[in-house]
């Protein structure tokens, strides 16, 4: 129904957030009387435990990080050349994973992709619209030069009935 | 020498790759080894390296199959590619003119 990261946003961080804030409350206005240096450090712990939320939901975008990238390529590929693409990006990434640690691994795996992305459309353009785009302008220089005064009108005809 | 025949810079470094790897020859590794044949002087990017592998199999220098998914691929498949008897006598051609060029450099004590 959601896309994955909202849908960990709407329904594990903000209601996580949002339990340890009113545990938090609940605690100082109940338990003020007895002690102010207990509220204080349960105020303290719930601080922690958002911060360790926060890093879990984080670490998790990590991964929904690279189904986006994946995305990206199926845009333009075919399923089969596609999985083989995104399981070579995931072997590589798996050995930086090993030997620099997942923040260079996140970098390479994204630049990798944006870098990939830019040849594949290009070559996809040039499979899917620049052959018929050659033909239309092959068609009009022939009617120019067979039909018409030159091929320049037909350029414009085909001009004004783009226009129009 | 068709004009299709010749090959660019970038179909040289893949081919050669393919004759290094032999048996070994998929997109990951393709990639690595033509990374290291640039001495990591050029970043090369894994979807050029795809484009140019099929654009050679077009030309029909160049075979492909897949293999059977793996685990440490996240259950992906790898697409093998291998150089053809066509691809090798392009990429021989190619070598020679290169060759021809140091050897012409070398006489007048150029560069190389």
């Amino acid at each position: 129904m959601f896309p994955p990261k909202f849908g960990r946003y709407i329904f594990v961080l903000i209601p996580t957030q949002l339990l340890l804030f009113a545990g938090v409350t609940l605690l100082i206005k109940y338990f003020k009387p007895i002690s102010e240096h207990v509220t204080i450090s349960f105020a303290v712990a719930g601080g922690i435990a958002a911060m360790v939320a926060n890093h879990l939901a984080h670490s998790r975008t990590a991964a929904d990080g690279r189904l986006n990238a994946e995305f990206l390529l199926y845009l333009f590929l075919d399923p089969t050349n596609c999985d083989a693409i995104v399981g070579d990006l995931e072997e590589r990434y798996r050995k930086i994973l090993g030997k620099f640690g997942k923040h260079r691994a996140n970098f390479w795996y994204w630049t990798q992709t944006i870098r990939s992305v830019w040849p594949i459309a290009w070559a996809w353009a040039k499979k899917t619209t620049l052959k018929p785009l050659i033909g239309v302008i092959a068609w009009a220089v022939a009617k120019g030069l067979l039909d018409r005064d030159s091929w320049v009108a037909a350029f414009v005809e085909l001009f004004r009935r783009i226009r129009s | 020498m068709a004009k299709g025949d010749n090959l660019g810079e970038f179909e040289q470094l893949i081919l050669t790759g393919l004759m290094i790897l032999h048996e070994n020859a998929y997109g990951m590794t393709i990639h690595e080894k033509v990374e290291e044949l640039v001495e990591r002087k050029r970043t090369v990017s894994l979807g050029s390296v795809y484009t140019t592998l099929d654009r050679l199999e077009r030309k029909g220098y160049v075979r492909s199959w897949f293999s059977d998914p793996t685990p440490e691929r996240g259950g992906r498949a790898k697409r093998y590619f291998e150089i053809t008897g066509a691809g090798e006598k392009a990429l021989k051609k190619s070598l020679k003119v290169a060759a021809n060029m140091v050897a012409g450099l070398k006489e007048i004590g150029g560069v190389v």
